[in-house]
């Protein structure tokens, strides 16, 4: 952690998966628990740190959620939660799981937990179905089964098709 | 189970939704129903822990309502007792655990009924105990 600190100024490049590179200062990567790991662990020897599993619109949208985080002082969380509220607004579901994937991926604890109560408040009185095609959910009951799970909690589909 | 996300992102997700929610998803399809149902989901989805009040407004009703563990005290869900005892009094409440309650009607006779209580899911388990 001393050594962070120490090299507060420097830089490292992430690299999306379709190529896109993108230098951060250090104390923004420090968000993400799989980088700091990586950094506290001198894995940062590499020139370039690749993230298979994030696409470059994805990855420059953590990092801003990043660096307003690493940028802002603890006194400040009234403007942070309003950046937060902000910053997921009129987002859709596909860029929504991309961001949980991403923060899922990069340990970013604040930002899977608004990423993923977004999700939760949408899909809440949403009825299975929807929720399937949501989450691009593949069917696997028969009618008979789904038919009898339904049942069993019948009290949770009122008002429900 | 979905192209979207791997498990852990998926249970981030669901353990933010109430259990009527939940309840309802385990019809997504069968993994999502062992996802909901298993140990380890039920386990996370406990880490928030709540506060049960029992209230009346009239002699012989029992009212439960759910309450946030926090300054606010905030109302989550109301649910009325659904048992009556043979008394026409109160029961008694043994204990609280994991969402469970156990109830006993022992007030005023010598053989009693225990019941085990989920209120978030409608289930309930009795016990006839006989003295």
């Amino acid at each position: 952690m001393a050594s962070s600190i120490e090299n507060n100024n420097e830089k490292l490049t992430l690299k999306s998966s379709d190529g896109e590179e993108f230098l951060v200062e250090k104390h923004v990567a420090l968000q993400s628990t799989l980088l700091q790991n990586m950094l506290d662990s001198d894995c940062s020897s590499a020139d370039v740190i690749p993230l298979p599993k994030i696409d470059a619109r994805t990855l420059a949208l953590v990092l801003g959620y990043c660096k307003k985080h690493a940028d802002a002082s603890s006194s400040k969380q009234g403007e942070l939660n309003s950046f937060d509220s902000e910053f997921l607004k009129d987002m859709d579901m596909g860029a929504l799981f991309n961001l949980v994937l991403a923060a899922n991926f990069m340990e970013i604890k604040g930002l899977l937990d608004i990423a993923a109560q977004k999700i939760a408040d949408t899909i809440k009185d949403k009825p299975h179905q929807e929720v399937r095609e949501i989450f691009h959910v593949e069917n696997d009951y028969t009618p008979e089964e789904e038919a009898a799970v339904r049942e069993e909690n019948r009290w949770a589909f009122e008002g429900f098709p | 189970m979905s192209d979207y996300l791997p498990a852990d992102a998926l249970i981030s997700i669901l353990t933010l939704l109430p259990p009527k929610s939940l309840v309802q998803l385990r019809c997504v399809c069968k993994t999502w129903q062992s996802l909901i149902t298993s140990h380890d989901f039920i386990c996370a989805y406990l880490q928030t822990p709540l506060l049960l009040l029992r209230h009346t407004e009239k002699y012989g009703e029992e009212l439960y309502s759910l309450r946030s563990d926090d300054a606010d005290f905030t109302s989550l869900r109301d649910f009325k007792c659904p048992f009556k005892t043979h008394s026409g009094c109160f029961f008694r409440v043994v204990g609280c655990c994991n969402g469970v309650i156990c109830l006993s009607d022992d007030f005023a006779c010598y053989n009693y009924t225990i019941i085990l209580w989920n209120p978030s899911i409608r289930r309930y388990l009795g016990i006839f105990v006989w003295f």
